[in-house]
């Protein structure tokens, strides 16, 4: 059986796509098969992460949504295309696939204008779990609460909210907890990211676990190699030994043990 | 918080009436029955009545199950297909263009200011309080 595990933040800029890529590439690096679809149709930008751009990504999510292609086709094996950044060399031969979302700006517009069918996409998620024979599906989604979140949502085995210490996020937080609980989604876990080094991290997770009642599965820290890195790899593969890395492969080992 | 709900269900519910499905958000209000048949349905897309039915055994009684798959087919969560060989499949509603998401946020917005505000009030009297 297939799980489908979305990551989801209240606001933008929180990590989201840097945590999904380095996460399923973690899971991936375990032997499991893996699928990343970027549900974020109107900022889509976890492609860049695993090296493609435009004219390297081939067919999108907006051209199965549009009923020119079936989903396999968009399926990009990052196994087989990894480039040459240091990092992605480890997923060579591993069974982790990108169902990207295009960046061409006209395609963008007419699905922000037209909408589209949630149906299909529903569908579309779910051949994917079959032809690829996922154990996981990870949904990078848009940021905040509307259609294809709340669809994400509601057909995720489980949900990981991402929030940085800051009051806005907190209350957002709040927000979506609150209806993925009225959803019945059956595993919620939270995931802190951008936390300043000089924070008590043991004391951060046991306020936030307080304050929601939900489990937290890691407390990450503001990192500023990543930033150096300008999304050209995914960070955990690179610098393993790093402490954000640490704490990404604990919430894999959280994903693959409990989830 | 339930008027950040209310705002969204209404914009979500409000528009692209005619195109009929439903949207994930009114899986809230349906009853417990209900809304564990449609996640299931939801995940599941489409599936032959017997395999409903296999799934429901334990929890439901076959007369119940009927009942709220008659139920779900009526309000238009889910369409019925075939005669013999009955097969169900989910029905969420296309999403709509750019004006909703534009006002689901200025509500959900606001809700959450006068939330946050109302919040700030309370611990504020609890601090006049303690002082
Ligand atoms: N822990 C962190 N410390 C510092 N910068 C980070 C961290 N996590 C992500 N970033 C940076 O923040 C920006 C947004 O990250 P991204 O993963 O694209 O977020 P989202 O998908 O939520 O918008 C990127 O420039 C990324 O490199
Ligand atoms: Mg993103």
């Amino acid at each position: 059986m297939s799980k489908t595990i979305s990551i989801h933040s209240f606001r933008g800029g929180t990590g989201k796509s840097n945590t999904t890529a380095n996460l399923a590439a973690q899971v991936a690096m375990a032997g499991k098969r893996v699928a990343i679809v970027d549900t974020d149709i109107q900022s889509p930008g976890i492609h860049v992460l695993f090296g493609l751009d435009e004219k390297k990504m081939g067919k999108t999510l907006n051209d199965f949504l549009a009923g020119r292609c079936p989903i396999e086709e968009v399926a990009f094996n990052i196994g087989e295309h990894v480039g040459d950044a240091q990092g992605r060399q480890a997923l060579i031969g591993k069974d982790l696939w990108l169902i990207p979302s295009s960046m061409n700006s006209g395609e963008i517009s007419k699905i922000l204008r037209d909408g589209y069918d949630v149906n299909m996409m529903n569908k579309g998620l779910k051949t994917l779990r079959k032809a690829l024979e996922l154990d996981y599906l990870f949904i990078d989604t848009h940021p905040g609460l509307n259609e294809e979140t709340l669809l994400s949502i509601v057909i995720s085995d489980v949900l990981i909210i991402i929030l940085r210490p800051d009051q806005q996020d907190f209350q957002g937080t709040a927000v979506t907890v609150d209806i993925a609980r009225s959803l019945d989604v059956p595993a919620m876990r939270l995931l802190v990211n951008k936390a300043l080094t000089r924070y008590d991290f043991d004391q951060v997770r046991a306020t936030v676990e307080a304050s929601y009642g939900v489990k937290v599965s890691g407390v990450l820290p503001l990192n500023e190699d990543m930033v150096d890195m300008g999304s050209a790899d995914i960070f955990s593969l690179r610098y393993p030994d790093h402490p954000w890395s640490v704490g990404i492969k604990g919430v894999a080992q959280d994903i693959l043990e409990n989830l | 918080m339930s008027g950040v709900f209310d705002q969204l269900h209404n914009q979500i519910g409000g528009q692209d009436e005619d195109s009929g499905g439903i949207s994930p958000l009114d899986l809230r209000d349906l009853p417990d029955n209900q809304r564990r048949i449609m996640r299931m349905m939801i995940t599941e897309v489409e599936l032959p009545y017997t395999e409903i039915r296999e799934w429901a055994e334990d929890f439901m009684s076959q007369d119940d199950l009927d009942e709220a798959l008659a139920d779900l087919v009526m309000q238009g969560w889910l369409i019925r297909m075939g005669e013999t060989n009955i097969v169900y499949e989910a029905n969420l509603r296309r999403k709509a263009g750019s004006e909703l998401a534009k006002s689901v946020w200025a509500n959900l917005d606001k809700k959450i200011a006068e939330a946050q505000k109302a919040r700030d009030e309370a611990m504020e009297d609890i601090n006049n309080q303690a002082s």
